[in-house]
């Protein structure tokens, strides 16, 4: 019986030749078939690409022919313009993909890596700093933390004076009868806290009502918030809250976690194409979450504190409602719970309220009356 | 006309080379392309990038074309990456120091110190980026089957930046054009084609008028600032206003500064023209010369065309951000959820919009244009270049210019 071998394809077409040692186009016909490519011009042959070596450069389309390449010589060139070229190549030429073929390989492995890579940053961030971070705020020496303390209530101060339009040197009254009232209230949380420096409370003349807890165990409270409280003992309940902040390191640890957040986002996103969007979309929620988390340790400690000073909780939850009144009309719908930095006003007015126990006043009024005029 | 035959088929004769340089690249293609790209990018959290910068690259270079020989752009994806991981790491020390001392020291005369250094770091590694940039994308580009090449020191080049910036400061932005020419003199005369290297030769004495009228108008914009408050200050003063007359005052004043900027911006991009006319005359390679006679005013208009395309699409984007919020929250906008998702909403398809609008709106005009331009004079005496063998080209690039988001394209 006698054996039949496949005839083998080949064709032979017009081309232009680079050889890719001197910058000319020539003009030969290529002969293309299962032993390579040969091409042929006017002094006759010019070149062999074996088969293995010819690699596609570039499919032929509407805007371009064929071109082909080899592995044997950098920059060596074929232009082929007719059609049939491409279907011939394919058949005969086994290698002719392979440089594709890598490219693709190359690009699945990246993005394996890719997504570990992700992976990895998103457990970072999302939880490896965070912890870190707590650490590493504890960590952080007492004149250090002081030090920045002592910048950043500056900042807070000049922040709160531009919004009322004050000079900062004005914004202070911390003296005479409603100093005292702070020191007393500041030593008596102190106490119940049984750490050896007291407290540093700080009044200031600004109308916004909120206490803001900074490091070094110093807090800034505002006029605003002396007024919106309805007992010293409300407010009482808001310094302990702050004064919790501080024992927990909590500003101090969000420094840390801020500047090591969005630093490492940052670096690896490379602000692609509105990356830095997404970056401080994603940074805000989870700093928010962050946020919830610690505001609940805080209560729950201030809780302690005032419990531990002889100070009943429940007036703190009067004030929670009060807040929860005047936000109503703030709070947005169900994705505004994600964004707020803080647990919703009416679940802590409840958390305190539980708490509720008998006390001593926390302030005599004749006191409390001069905490309330200290700015006037 | 001789020809040989082989095989049956009849080989024409060679036809003389020509000089144009065609464009065939058209906008649509490129829009669908950068479409694409865009979303892959944002799906993959900024890694295709390097992979639709090659494809991008390769649809541009593939559309020109010299003497009926298109460019080839020979880049790889993972060269990029890889250039990009390198520079991170170069940059970690850069970014974190300043983050890391803001959290130890207090003291804002330090921190406000660390702040410029990394500040000057910075400004010294851009042209470091840019070089090192140029160089990849060089020796990754074939005409004909042989490799541009730039060699050189890309610290050499950022110390002349360097230099040359201070030199524009000190007179007050006269020195600009200069500093340009200096510049464009160290990259051109460190280019090579094949084993020809390319010359540089200009008067930038031609430049001076086209950037004094653009000078003229930052120093216009600048002073309007203060010189109209001071004016408004002293008529108040003399005379005495009434509100609005004070309001109409300041927004005549706003009005001319702004004036001042949009006049800035015509003539910068006129005097770029010029600037690229005469670096074009002015380049050779051996005895193959350049001229570009660019016209300033489709360049403005293309310009112009893709300002209003960005703000059309920005502006529908937001209205479209805070319709939606509008819905979601029952009228309630300014919350803090409602906000972010605004700004989110609105920033992210800005920055889509941008780059799209950029690539296939800005970027294909413009090479049209400067290709359509663009005539060579000799060519025929470039079939003398022959391939460098020693030539260096380095094995992945550009990471520093994707790190520091520098030459974009």
């Amino acid at each position: 019986m006698r054996s039949m071998s496949a005839p083998s394809e080949a064709g032979v077409f017009r081309a232009r030749y680079n050889d890719g040692q001197a910058a000319r186009t020539v003009d030969v016909g290529v002969r293309i078939g299962p032993e390579g490519v040969t091409v042929t011009g006017h002094d006759g042959r010019l070149d062999h690409w074996p088969a293995d070596t010819v690699r596609l450069i570039e499919k032929p389309s509407a805007t371009g022919p064929l071109r082909l390449g080899t592995t044997e010589r950098a920059g060596a060139r074929l232009a082929i313009a007719d059609e049939a070229a491409f279907g011939l190549c394919s058949r005969v030429l086994p290698q002719l993909h392979a440089a594709e073929r890598q490219d693709r390989r190359v690009a699945r492995r990246v993005m394996a890596w890719g997504v570990a890579a992700v992976a990895a940053v998103a457990l970072i961030v999302t939880v490896l700093i965070p912890r870190l971070a707590d650490q590493v705020a504890a960590m952080i020496p007492e004149e250090t933390e002081q030090r920045l303390g002592a910048e950043v209530a500056k900042q807070v101060v000049w922040l709160l004076a531009k919004l009322e339009g004050r000079p900062a040197s004005s914004m202070g009254c911390s003296g005479g009868e409603g100093g005292i009232a702070l020191a007393q209230l500041g030593r008596r949380l102190s106490d119940a806290a049984d750490v050896d420096r007291p407290v540093a409370i700080r009044l200031i003349d600004a109308d916004l009502v909120n206490a803001f807890a900074v490091p070094g165990r110093r807090i800034i409270l505002t006029r605003g918030m002396v007024e919106f409280a309805p007992s010293p003992e409300a407010l009482a309940g808001v310094l302990a809250h702050e004064v919790a902040h501080g024992l927990h390191h909590h500003p101090m640890a969000m420094a840390v976690r801020t500047a090591s957040t969005s630093f490492l986002l940052g670096l690896l996103v490379g602000d692609f194409l509105g990356g830095g969007a997404v970056v401080a979309v994603g940074h805000q929620m989870l700093e928010a979450g962050y946020n919830r988390d610690a505001e609940h340790e805080a209560d729950l400690t201030a809780i302690e504190l005032l419990r531990r000073a002889g100070i009943d909780p429940g007036p703190t939850g009067d004030l929670f409602d009060a807040f929860a009144a005047r936000a109503g009309e703030m709070e947005g719908g169900a994705l505004d719970r994600y964004f707020a930095s803080h647990p919703p006003s009416a679940a802590r007015a409840a958390l305190f309220r539980d708490a509720a126990t008998a006390g001593t006043p926390a302030l005599p009024p004749r006191l409390w009356d001069a905490l309330r005029r200290a700015c006037d | 006309m001789t020809s040989i035959a082989i095989d049956g088929a009849a080989i024409p004769e060679r036809p003389e080379p020509q000089g144009p340089v065609w464009f065939t690249l058209r906008r649509w293609p490129v829009l669908w392309l950068s479409l694409r790209i865009a979303l892959l990018t944002i799906v993959t959290l900024g890694f295709y990038r390097f992979w639709g910068k090659t494809r991008l690259r390769q649809t541009f270079w593939r559309h020109v074309s010299i003497a009926g020989d298109p460019l080839e752009y020979t880049g790889r994806p993972v060269e990029l990456l890889l250039g990009f991981l390198a520079a991170i790491v170069i940059l970690i020390p850069v970014f974190a120091i300043p983050s890391v001392t803001g959290l130890i020291t207090a003291d804002p005369r330090i921190v406000g110190a660390v702040n410029v250094l990394q500040f000057l770091v910075i400004f010294y590694l851009v042209p470091v980026a840019l070089f090192r940039a140029r160089r990849y994308l060089l020796t990754r580009t074939l005409w004909r089957g042989i490799a541009f090449g730039q060699d050189g020191s890309a610290f050499r080049y950022a110390n002349l930046v360097l230099r040359w910036s201070l030199l524009v400061a000190v007179t007050l932005g006269v020195a600009y054009p200069r500093m340009r020419a200096a510049r464009q003199r160290y990259l051109v005369e460190h280019s090579w084609y094949g084993g020809a290297r390319f010359a540089f030769n200009i008067d930038a004495g031609k430049l001076t008028g086209a950037w004094l009228a653009a000078l003229g108008c930052i120093w216009g914009a600048v002073i309007s600032i203060p010189l109209g408050r001071a004016l408004i200050a002293a008529f108040a003063v003399a005379v005495p206003l009434e509100g609005k007359a004070v309001l109409v005052l300041v927004g005549v004043a706003v009005l001319v500064t702004l004036g001042c900027w949009a006049a800035f911006w015509v003539f910068y991009i006129r005097y770029r023209v010029r600037e690229f006319r005469l670096f074009t005359t002015g380049t050779s390679l051996g005895a193959v010369g350049f001229d570009s006679a660019l016209p300033a005013r489709p360049v403005l208009l293309l310009y112009m065309a893709f300002f209003g395309l960005l703000l059309l699409t920005v502006g529908i984007f937001f209205a479209i951000a805070v319709a939606g919020s509008f819905a979601m929250y029952d009228g309630r906008v300014l919350t803090p959820g409602a906000t972010t998702l605004i700004m989110a909403a609105a920033l992210l398809p800005a920055s889509w919009a941008y780059f799209v609008l950029n690539v296939a709106w800005l970027r294909v005009g413009l090479l049209r244009i400067a290709c359509q331009t663009l005539t060579i004079h000799n060519l025929a005496a470039v079939e003398g270049v022959i391939r460098d063998s020693g030539a260096q080209a380095p094995r992945y690039g550009e990471g520093m210019a994707d790190a520091l988001d520098v030459g974009a394209f």
